[in-house]
């Protein structure tokens, strides 16, 4: 299975998806045109991953800012790992925030508190 | 030959510009655009109204002001019914006014719709219109598993989160063109945190 790579622009993330260790980025702003274009391949390969590898999945998102119809995207991935999660999968999610930024603190909440699987919320400073 | 003279009358005069301009005394207009309301403007555009803001205190006046902003100018990119192709592309067409008070943000959107999608619209603002704090965090949540409708690419979640960052309650100002389209327009107020 091949790493997705996906460079960053103005209004979406970098993303760096590892097959070899599970381990998975998310970086940057996310205020695509279309966003359910924007994520799917990246829904696409998890899901891929999930039933190929069957690996553990360390998932780190690290935003600027995230639109509604991002959120909705985010929640998909979240959906997938956690049936990944309460198929017995290994699922870790790192929530990075800024700590003035509250409002990136509070969308990472309100997506990830019904979730079962492991989640930690990252304080970075300037 | 007739000759090509400069006439007054093809044009708004100069103080009417000065007025666009200037925008009265008590506001300060600091966004202004009417047209395709393409990606790469949107983002020029957000980028140029926080950068405005950013040498400010209160950035957190900027991060919600950039998101409201992001949220209108993609609702009438998604929604406005004038669109026309740019670089084989639906892109929508529509108007954003930001201008700047003493205590407070306004940002006025608009765009032409279909009379068809105008009770659906109407009936979701005056619903989110009833919702406090933690009514709009729960219908958000539920609008957020919600399976899409066809077509749809937005979340409907737009206007809730327009809703969640603004300081009083949206108001929808509709004017019916003809029997088919009405002109729309947002009305968001925003206070300045400090």
């Amino acid at each position: 299975m091949q790493a997705l790579n996906i460079e960053e622009t103005k209004f979406t993330m970098k993303i760096d998806f590892d097959p070899i260790t599970g381990f998975c980025s998310m970086d940057g702003n996310s205020y695509p045109e279309d966003a359910i274009s924007f994520f799917e391949p990246i829904v696409d390969w998890l899901k891929d991953y999930i039933s190929q590898v069957k690996g553990p999945v360390k998932l780190r998102i690290r935003l600027n800012y995230l639109n509604s119809s991002s959120s909705k995207c985010f929640m998909d991935i979240f959906d997938t790992l956690e049936d990944y999660h309460v198929a017995g999968g290994d699922v870790f999610v790192e929530w990075v925030y800024n700590e003035d930024d509250d409002e990136i603190h509070d969308s990472g909440e309100e997506l990830l508190e019904d979730m079962s699987f492991r989640y930690e919320f990252v304080v970075e400073n300037d | 030959m007739e000759s090509k003279v400069f006439d007054h009358e093809f044009f708004m005069t100069e103080s009417d510009l000065f007025s666009l301009y200037s925008s009265g005394g008590l506001e300060k207009t600091i966004l202004m655009f009417k047209g395709l309301l393409t990606q790469d403007i949107l983002v020029v555009l957000a980028e140029m109204l926080s950068n405005n803001l950013s040498n400010d205190p209160r950035q957190k006046t900027t991060k919600k002001m950039f998101s409201i902003f992001v949220e209108l100018a993609q609702n009438i990119h998604r929604y406005s019914s004038e669109k026309f192709m740019v670089e084989n592309k639906e892109v929508g067409s529509g108007i954003v006014l930001v201008n700047e008070f003493k205590e407070y943000f306004t940002l006025i959107s608009g765009n032409v719709i279909e009379n068809s999608n105008l009770v659906k619209l109407q009936t979701q603002l005056e619903f989110i219109n009833t919702l406090d704090e933690e009514g709009l965090k729960n219908y958000r949540k539920e609008k957020l598993k919600q399976k899409r409708e066809v077509g749809d690419k937005g979340a409907g979640v737009g206007l809730i989160d327009i809703a969640r960052k603004a300081s009083r309650q949206i108001e929808l100002r509709v004017k019916q063109l003809d029997n088919d389209k009405s002109f729309i327009s947002f009305y968001i107020l925003l206070e300045k945190e400090f």
